[in-house]
């Protein structure tokens, strides 16, 4: 299914929960259906707000989600699941 | 599903018709009915379009809810997140596009009444004419002509009730955004 039109704390949600065990750029770009210099763009911010840390593993440069990011990613869960729960319903 | 079935069937009219009408007219030229080919042509066209569209909207209808039947059993917190997400963005990106397609629903649901009058007032007009059998295909021409048509006014009418829904989501991930920003700003 093609990515839609998600807002950028949508896709850092996407982001953020895939590197949770750790990802490579090109994992990212892939999973989360962006261009390399969108990606890019979005990595660095994550990185400057402490959401996302650097590692190298076997090599490979690797982005992981922080425990600072927790909050984030709790809240919009919340929030999320919270539109789907709250919502009115569709009567014919 | 519905709604894009029976988009997809007078979709799928339309071409008929604007072929026929294109190959039946194009002898006749110059004259000015030469412009009611190029209507044709036109229409025809327009309708590819909008089947295209149609057929691509139930193929990504059925991309969400394949992803759903294959997680349903397990899951999690995070992949129905993920599947709200991807149903939000789609609806976001497919709104225009479908609020479109509702009223050329409507369009083609009105043509088709019409077409189905003009096909009952032919055949009382034709009378006996048309032999035994024709009254009988005039009859069942005219109730499928209706009942697409019925079905091409009501189907966009329960859909954008449904819709209503959406709207309202989309409404609150704007503020649920807000919260996120404040969350990021403080940290």
């Amino acid at each position: 299914m093609k990515a839609g039109r998600r807002t950028k704390y949508e896709i850092y949600w996407e982001v953020l929960s895939f590197c949770k065990p750790g990802r490579t750029f090109t994992q990212i770009v892939n999973r989360c259906v962006l261009n390399s210099k969108i990606g890019q763009e979005y990595v660095d911010f994550l990185l400057t707000r402490g959401y996302l840390s650097k590692l190298n593993s076997d090599g490979l440069n690797l982005y992981r989600t922080t425990e600072e990011a927790d909050e984030y990613l709790a809240l919009f869960k919340k929030m999320y699941q919270g539109l789907f729960g709250n919502s009115p319903e569709f009567k014919l | 599903m519905n709604f894009t079935i029976a988009n997809v069937s007078a979709v799928a009219d339309l071409i008929l018709r604007g072929v026929q009408f294109t190959i039946g007219s194009v002898t006749i030229w110059p004259h000015p009915q030469f412009l009611l080919v190029i209507l044709g042509l036109v229409g025809a066209a327009l309708s590819m379009k909008w089947l295209i569209t149609s057929v691509e909207m139930m193929s990504d209808m059925d991309d969400i809810k394949h992803q759903y039947d294959q997680e349903s059993g397990q899951l999690d917190n995070g992949a129905l997140t993920s599947l709200i997400v991807g149903a939000m963005a789609y609806y976001r990106d497919k709104k225009t596009t479908i609020h479109r397609l509702g009223f050329f629903s409507r369009a083609a649901g009105l043509c088709f009444l019409v077409s189905s009058a003009l096909q009952a007032i032919r055949g009382m007009q034709s009378g006996s004419e048309i032999g035994i059998a024709g009254p009988i295909l005039v009859v069942i021409s005219v109730v499928l002509s209706s009942s697409v048509g019925i079905a091409g006014i009501l189907i966009p009418r329960y859909f954008f009730k449904y819709s209503v829904t959406w709207e309202y989501r989309l409404n609150e991930s704007v503020k649920a955004e807000r919260e996120l920003r404040k969350l990021m700003e403080n940290n």
